[in-house]
């Protein structure tokens, strides 16, 4: 099997003859080896291409991300301005759905006139070309609820949750469709044949299993069941302590649910492991950025000995890793998994 | 108003912020303003006491962000409504203080109280709110010429500018009384970050500040 026939085979609940290994997004780091900035690469898609297929040569993760971190400019297509910084990724700077009446307003036709979203398609399919069927390549957004939340203003929102359910439902709905535009024609060309998608603002350190089962789950369905339906498979990747809402994360109808560090791999193994393939969940920051080698290879073999087992797994950091992460601790991180094959 | 009657009111006011019920809030406050008594009590006993409920609730993972905000804006609801009622306090002398929480820390309910008792004791207060660049202190500092700084932080993470802010004031300064609070500030925390004191709650914060004034006003008359 070739990297990108590893991913989907444990994507498909299968165990593959060794273990899948890839960051998740990880547009932060990427871009920071490369020495260049967000902004630069927004407007020259050979050179965003580069960046990933440089990454790809040296480290060979089976999963590649165009497009990481790029998920506010998605957000910035249809308004706001974007404010670039020194290091970490372009925020949003004004919120632009305050009412229901300025949905209405807003008109998804317009996503793909957007410079920077037609740079990330392009760079996409220039990495495409180059990587061919060896490795997986997709493209990364946010999902509905935290797209919805830029669009509509994190704290905004997460008031709105209680004191007016029509705004939640409304802009999720619309960044559902949102998410489809952007994806849509990669999805449609075989680009790409999975959709990357994060959620931190629906994380379990933010909202309630309650609010993520009403607010979140539902337009992650959504999304899910379209890239199904186009023949694309589903990375989702949930932040913080879930270990509440394991079972909700089972529901979702990704392909694949990528988990914080937070949770504990072997009892989201057993509560889930047998209906959907589960990424993770080595501690991005403390161990692959800070921990010695020694640690690295403790965390990384405590992974793959709670998840491997059976298949239906794949090796992932707990969450997007920083700019800083040493070279030699991820490739003890990618090493260990190409050669774990119990 | 009868011991019952106070009993019931600070149980209203406390619960409306653990369930987030701003009528409720608004109206026990309204009718406490309306029996002519101070505030204090009513402020610290009912709605701060609910706000630690929910501290709690949050750290058993039974709040969560959304429920947070929701209680925050009802206490503050509560507070529009009380803080005027709130009695003067006599301490014999007044200061002027500058007051904010730290940069990348938007918890600014504590500050606010601790702003309110200087308030009622006629200090002079430059509040600054939350999320407050580093340099911002000094610069309000220096262009007030406040007998004391306050700083508010509620993060482990967000304490750490504190003894930047420290240092640059009293590299200008070192006549400036700092004086520094929030959760996890402890006397030993305020120590090693070159603070002159800290307390932990409203009212120790103000007897604090009256201390240092009068350190301050012994001072200046000696030389
Ligand atoms: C309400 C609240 C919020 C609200 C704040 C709303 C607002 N406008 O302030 C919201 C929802 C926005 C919020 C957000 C977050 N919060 Co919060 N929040 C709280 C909560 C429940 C209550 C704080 C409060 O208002 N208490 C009531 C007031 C009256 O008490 P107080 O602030 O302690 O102030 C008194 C004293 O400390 C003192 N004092 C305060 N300041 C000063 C200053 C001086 C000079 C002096 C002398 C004294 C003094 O006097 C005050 C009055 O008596 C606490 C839990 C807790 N146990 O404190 C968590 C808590 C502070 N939050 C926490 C966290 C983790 C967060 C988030 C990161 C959550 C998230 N995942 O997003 C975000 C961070 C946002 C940010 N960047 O700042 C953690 C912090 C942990 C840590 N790392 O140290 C806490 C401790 C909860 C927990 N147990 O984990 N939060």
């Amino acid at each position: 099997m070739n990297p990108k026939q590893t991913v989907f085979s444990a994507m498909e609940m299968n165990k593959p003859p060794r273990v899948p290994v890839a960051p998740f997004g990880c547009g932060v780091w990427t871009i920071h080896r490369s020495g260049t900035t967000f902004k630069t690469l927004s407007q020259d898609p050979e050179l965003m291409a580069k960046t990933n297929l440089e990454i790809y040569k040296q480290f060979k993760p089976d999963i590649v991300y165009v497009g990481s971190g790029y998920n506010n400019l998605h957000a910035a297509a249809l308004g706001g301005t974007i404010k670039y910084r020194e290091i970490g990724a372009p925020d949003l700077e004004e919120p632009y759905i305050s009412d229901l009446s300025d949905i209405d307003k807003l008109d998804i036709g317009k996503i793909p006139d957007d410079p920077v979203i037609q740079t990330i398609w392009e760079a996409a399919r220039i990495v495409k070309k180059e990587i061919g069927d060896e490795a997986v390549v997709t493209v990364t957004a946010w999902g509905p609820f935290t797209l919805a939340a830029q669009l509509v203003g994190v704290e905004k929102m997460m008031r709105a949750t209680f004191k007016n359910k029509e705004l939640v439902n409304a802009s999720c709905d619309f960044a559902v469709k949102m998410i489809q535009a952007i994806f849509g024609p990669l999805v449609d060309d075989k680009t790409i044949e999975l959709i990357s998608m994060a959620d931190p603002t629906a994380s379990g350190d933010l909202i309630s299993r309650k609010q993520f089962e009403k607010f979140a789950l539902p337009y992650i369905q959504q999304m899910t069941s379209w890239s199904k339906s186009k023949g694309s498979k589903s990375l989702l990747h949930i932040c913080g302590d879930t270990n509440n809402r394991l079972d909700l994360l089972g529901e979702t109808g990704a392909d694949c649910i990528s988990l914080d560090h937070k949770v504990d791999l072997a009892k989201a193994k057993s509560e889930i492991g047998n209906k959907i393939c589960i990424a993770g969940n080595v501690n991005p920051v403390h161990v692959l950025d800070r921990g010695s080698l020694d640690e690295v290879r403790r965390v990384v073999g405590e992974c793959l000995h709670a998840g491997a087992e059976g298949g239906g797994f794949i090796l992932m950091p707990g969450c997007d890793h920083p700019p800083t992460v040493p070279d030699e601790n991820l490739k003890v991180f990618y090493d260990m998994a190409k050669q774990y094959t119990r | 108003m009868d011991a019952a009657k106070k009993e019931e009111l600070l149980k209203r006011l406390s619960q409306g912020v653990v369930e987030f019920e701003d009528d409720e809030v608004k109206e026990a406050a309204e009718e406490w303003v309306a029996t002519g008594e101070d505030t204090y009590d009513a402020i610290f006993d009912g709605l701060v006491t609910g706000m630690e409920e929910v501290g709690r609730l949050f750290s058993a993972q039974e709040y969560f962000v959304p429920e947070m905000l929701m209680a925050a804006d009802s206490l503050y609801i509560g507070l529009d409504i009380l803080k005027p009622h709130m009695k003067q306090r006599d301490t014999n002398v007044k200061g002027t203080v500058v007051i904010g929480t730290v940069q990348g820390d938007v918890h600014d309910i504590g500050k606010n109280i601790v702003k309110m008792m200087f308030d009622v004791a006629g200090f002079d207060v430059y509040d600054l709110g939350r999320d407050v660049p580093l340099e911002d202190f000094l610069k309000k500092q220096l262009e007030t010429k406040s007998d004391i700084v306050c700083l508010s932080a509620m993060m482990t993470t967000t304490m750490m500018g504190m003894p930047k802010v420290i240092e640059m004031i009293k590299e200008k300064n070192p006549n400036c009384k700092i004086l520094i609070g929030g959760a996890p500030i402890t006397d030993d925390v305020a120590g090693k970050f070159g603070a002159d004191g800290t307390a932990k709650d409203a009212s120790n914060a103000l007897e604090e500040a009256v201390k240092m004034v009068v350190a301050l006003k012994d001072l200046q008359k000696n030389s």
